[in-house]
């Protein structure tokens, strides 16, 4: 199914593209692409979700930081270098006002601008160490400098981004101050720290932590670890408090964009989920009124989200070209979004402003998104229908499809969708309710196979009164015991229960045959290539299509191959008694529990849910666990060691595996050198003779 | 077997001709008449009685009235709350506490049995202490410890070692409050099955460790291998048997360590815990009857379980 729908839209872009180019003048105006997080969080292309639009280059800025548009289309621009902010109306392309010198005394650089709902400004000024609180008619209201209360004591104050909620509460980020957000009340007060990142201790620094004396710990620099800092805040209507981090070097980071509860904490790594996937140096967010969160990355990424933090798409790029290209940014510092849903940013190396207006792909995935919060699941998933339409391979639509199918109880739909997006814990949620059902039909017919079988056992007992039928019984197990390799078979699950005086047998050669060793490691093989690949959609974590086969039967084989000649040749110069063959059959009898549980946990890893994965671990666990004190068992008998021998024999065995498997690749990579060698010199041979 | 060996072939023909009173089974009857009369009344007719009551809809003001099987129905398809996480906790809960309590109160028990005496006493008063106080001890070391403000124990540990940055709510977050609740038990598990443990290992003839020796045992290992399990397959059988009836009783834990019926967010709510929700905050009597039904039969299938492993017969 999954791999009909690639297909199709592998033509479709074929066709798109030949299409384009028939069609010269029609071609697209984006400027970088739009991509989504397939099933398996990888960014991949997807329909452009925003086009370019106005570009702004008149208003002289210097280096902006910050931007913000209220519900009446102005525009207040942090005007940095030039000490002021703009305000910019975008309807008539004039600048209304101009908040400099004049209104602000002591503005230097401000570098965060927030307006509140009534309407007031709020600036924050990292050179003038303050935040200025500027009315909607233009005149300064308030300053609020440095709390001057003990418990802030010595810490730096440098507003750089400031956000206020509807109570009044102001926020601000301080650019070296990294305890965290600092929390002011209205009137200037200071409320504490309203949230901050976490130091990240290193084990290593966790062990010296541990080990050192406080002033040891004072002055290592290697325990010196400074925490994320925060690059920017923002207030939503509600007053839910967003931040962004910014830190790291990988491309993809999780947890930097954050929604803040009332206590501070991250609302998207609560019960234990992973937070939200970001790029790494994001430097501010935005929250419209339906919740999708827009956020900018320094690297000219525009990042949108759900308001429950899933990644929508991502477009923009860096403009590494010499030539200004719209769409394209050399630093991008702010994004805003105005009440018509157009995207605003600012480049603040160029100093221009850029807008983008969304396209139907992306506005009818916010209409679709915003109905289903809302509710209204049947228009929400025509909605996600049409997106479907689109991009058949949409994991948001296919979710979204899913969810509002599972609203409305349509559990096995519902399941459908949520397979094809990948998302394991929805489809676990909607298999639970059509399992639930199933229980219920199938209730009264299980109360009557349990009769039945009560009623058997008992008929059983009272025909058997003579133990004819059990002495028949025990004869023909006795029998089928005494065929050649089923008879050597049946003896592993009696191993199992029985380890030290079996493998007693095996030792003294009273049982146990190669043939029936290699037909239960060949047994054992095919389940756990099922295991590995063919496990219920919710506990098979990577599809088939993700798996390297051949690496695991390779590895397989030769870590099984490689132990027991390792084993042999170290146990054989140690006093071991055991033989090659003997070694060879321990393990194989000793697998049976590992194979019952592997059995188990794929037949189960269909019918349960993700409620109760933990079953299928300890399935795993005593299974595992049991097999691998039975090989411990078997290799202390067979070859005659004590305990401590045998644990000695094993590390040893490990040891001499790794080197044998380096001796090996080494071996390997000269092998390749050599035949290089051989082949040049032949052709040199060649050349030589016949010129 | 038994009933051959008590009934000797030459004695049950004349057996008709005798009075009643001195026949066999009149004298077995009467032997066996306070133990029975005992066991119905206080324990096969309220089991009787509950499993009646599972068929009905009570009450306890009103007559119970005959339900069929809808409290199962129910139970099984229509109470999210039993199968989400009632039924799930009961079973991790009963695998973790049943096998390992049992485990750590053998090996403590054998620990115990290799000191000397005096201090053997001593040891296994103190361990034995936590599930004779029971509830008390609970309520006082661990709601302590567990605290969720700074001061307590394992907070202010944790905060010290700047492994967290804010305390943690032990005992109100869902997440933690299911190994709170298993440390806890794991801890008091040393019961009466720990004890009858360290008399069925004080009892074993030291005279078989010695021929064993003798013919060839080597190491401590095979010597609890080969003498000190089969040497006391009963005390380990009832100690298996307490350690599970205790596993799915001991419901009280994460009530005493919340505070309140509902634990967090079901984090912690047992098969009993479920049965006092409905039984006793609700009234529902039948349906509590139901649920203690399939507590019966889990309970049930488990003992049968433990039978199997320690009275199995060799199958040589």
């Amino acid at each position: 199914m999954k791999r009909f729908f690639k297909q199709t839209v592998i033509l479709m872009l074929v066709l798109c593209f030949t299409m384009l180019q028939a069609l010269s003048v029609g071609a697209s105006q984006t400027t970088s692409y739009t991509k989504t997080l397939d099933d398996d969080n990888n960014l991949v292309r997807t329909q452009d979700a925003y086009l370019p639009d106005r570009t702004i280059t008149n208003l002289g800025l210097s280096t902006p930081s910050d931007i913000y548009v209220d519900d009446n289309s102005l525009m207040y621009i942090a005007d940095t270098d030039n000490s002021r902010v703009v305000i910019y109306d975008l309807n008539t392309e004039t600048v209304v006002q101009v908040i400099g010198r004049d209104i602000c005394e002591g503005i230097s650089t401000p570098k965060g601008v927030f307006v509140d709902q009534e309407g007031n400004i709020f600036i924050a000024d990292t050179g003038a160490a303050t935040v200025f609180k500027v009315s909607p008619d233009y005149t300064m209201l308030a300053k609020f400098d440095k709390p001057d209360t003990p418990i802030y004591s010595d810490a730096k104050y440098d507003p750089a981004k400031v956000a206020v909620d509807a109570g009044g509460s102001i926020y601000i980020v301080c650019e070296s101050n990294n305890t965290g957000i600092v929390q002011l009340a209205g009137t200037g007060e200071f409320l504490g720290y309203f949230t901050s990142n976490k130091t990240v201790l290193s084990p290593k620094q966790v062990f010296l932590k541990l080990i050192y004396t406080k002033e040891q710990e004072l002055k290592s620099a290697a325990l010196n670890a400074n925490p994320t800092t925060f690059s920017n805040i923002f207030v939503d209507d509600e007053g839910t408090v967003y931040t962004t981090s910014m830190n790291g070097t990988q491309s993809l980071r999780m947890d930097l964009i954050k929604k803040h509860s009332t206590d501070g904490s991250n609302m998207y790594t609560k019960e234990g989920r992973p937070g939200v996937v970001s790029t790494a140096h994001t430097t501010d967010i935005f929250v419209d009124s339906q919740g999708i969160i827009y956020s900018s990355d320094v690297d000219g990424f525009i990042t949108i989200y759900t308001s429950s933090g899933d990644l929508i798409f991502q477009f923009g790029a860096q403009n590494k070209y010499g030539t200004d290209i719209s769409g394209l940014f050399t630093k991008l510092n702010s994004v805003t979004v105005d009440n018509q849903g157009v995207i605003w940013t600012v480049d603040s190396e160029k100093g221009y402003l850029q807008s983008f207006i969304p396209t139907d792909y992306a506005t009818t995935i916010y209409t679709a998104q915003n109905l289903y919060e809302h509710g209204q699941y049947e228009q929400s998933l025509i909605e996600w229908n049409k997106v479907l339409r689109l991009n058949q391979m949409s994991v948001l639509a296919h979710k979204g499809v899913g969810k509002a199918y599972y609203q409305d109880g349509e559990y096995e739909k519902a399941m459908e969708h949520f397979e094809i997006a990948g998302d394991r814990d929805q489809y676990s949620n909607a298999y639970w309710e059509v399992r639930r059902d199933q229980i219920g039909d199938n209730i009264s017919k299980a109360f009557i196979f349990l009769l039945v079988i009560i009623v058997l056992r008992i008929a059983w007992a009272i025909g058997d009164r003579k133990k004819a039928l059990s002495k028949k019984k025990r004869d023909l197990g006795q029998k089928l015991k005494n065929v050649p390799v089923l008879g050597e078979l049946w003896y592993s699950f009696r191993t199992a229960r029985h380890p030290i005086d079996r493998y007693y047998d095996i030792r003294v050669g009273k049982n146990g045959s190669l043939v029936a060793a290699t037909i239960i490691y060949i047994i054992f093989f095919i389940t756990y290539m099922i295991y590995q690949t063919s496990k219920g959609f919710v506990y098979q974590k990577t599809d088939i299509e993700d798996m390297d086969i051949s690496a695991i039967v390779v590895g397989f084989f030769a870590i099984l191959i490689l132990a027991i000649i390792c084993n042999w040749l170290v146990t054989s110069i140690n006093d071991g008694d055991g033989t090659l063959k003997q070694i060879y059959m321990i393990p194989a009898y000793g697998l049976v529990p590992a194979w019952i549980s592997m059995i188990a946990v794929i037949a189960f890893s269909y019918v349960l849910t993700a409620n109760e994965a933990f079953l299928l671990t300890v399935m795993l666990v005593v299974g595992v666990g049991w097999t691998i004190a039975n090989i411990f068992n078997g290799l202390s008998t067979v070859h005659d060691y004590s305990f401590g021998q045998t644990v000695v024999s094993i590390i040893i065995t490990f040891l001499f595996m790794i080197i044998a498997a380096v001796v090996v690749v080494i071996v390997i990579i000269m092998w390749d050198q050599l035949s290089d060698f051989l082949i040049t010199a032949v052709k040199e041979v060649i050349r030589n003779v016949t010129a | 077997m038994a009933r051959k060996k008590n009934m000797p072939e030459g004695i049950t023909p004349n057996a008709s001709h005798k009075r009643m009173v001195d026949t066999d089974w009149f004298r077995g009857l009467v032997l066996l008449l306070p133990y029975a009369l005992m066991f119905a009344t206080f324990i096969l007719a309220p089991v009787m009685i509950a499993v009646g009551l599972s068929f009905t809809h009570f009450d306890v003001v009103n007559d119970p009235k005959f339900a069929g099987l809808e409290n199962y129905l129910t139970l099984f398809t229509g109470d999210v709350v039993f199968m989400k996480y009632v039924l799930p906790n009961t079973v991790m809960y009963a695998i973790i506490v049943g096998i390992g309590g049992y485990v750590l109160s053998f090996l403590m028990a054998w620990v115990l049995a290799q000191v000397t005496p005096r201090a053997r006493t001593l040891y296994s008063l103190a361990m034995y202490t936590p599930s004779m106080t029971g509830q008390l001890m609970v309520t006082i070391i661990f709601k302590a410890a567990f605290s969720g403000d700074q001061n307590g124990i394992v907070n202010a540990w944790l905060l010290q070692l700047r492994a967290i940055d804010q305390p943690i709510q032990w005992l109100i977050q869902p997440e933690h409050f299911m190994q709170i609740m298993i440390i806890v038990s794991l801890w008091s598990s040393m019961g009466i099955g720990f004890l009858s443990m360290l008399s069925g290992i004080m009892n074993i003839d030291q005279e078989l460790y010695e021929a064993a020796y003798v013919d060839g045992l080597r190491n401590r290992a095979q010597e609890i291998i080969y003498i000190t399990v089969p040497s006391m397959k009963p005390q380990m059988l009832f100690g298996a048997v307490m350690s599970i009836v205790g596993a799915f009783n001991m419901g009280w834990i994460g009530i005493s360590l919340a505070g309140s019926n509902p634990t967090p967010e079901y984090s912690g709510q047992l098969i009993v815990n479920h049965i006092d929700d409905y039984g006793y905050l609700r009234y529902e009597m039948g349906y509590a009857a139901a649920v203690s039904v399939v507590l019966l039969c889990l309970v049930w299938i488990c003992s049968q379980v433990a039978n199997k492993l320690f009275t199995e017969k060799e199958d040589f």
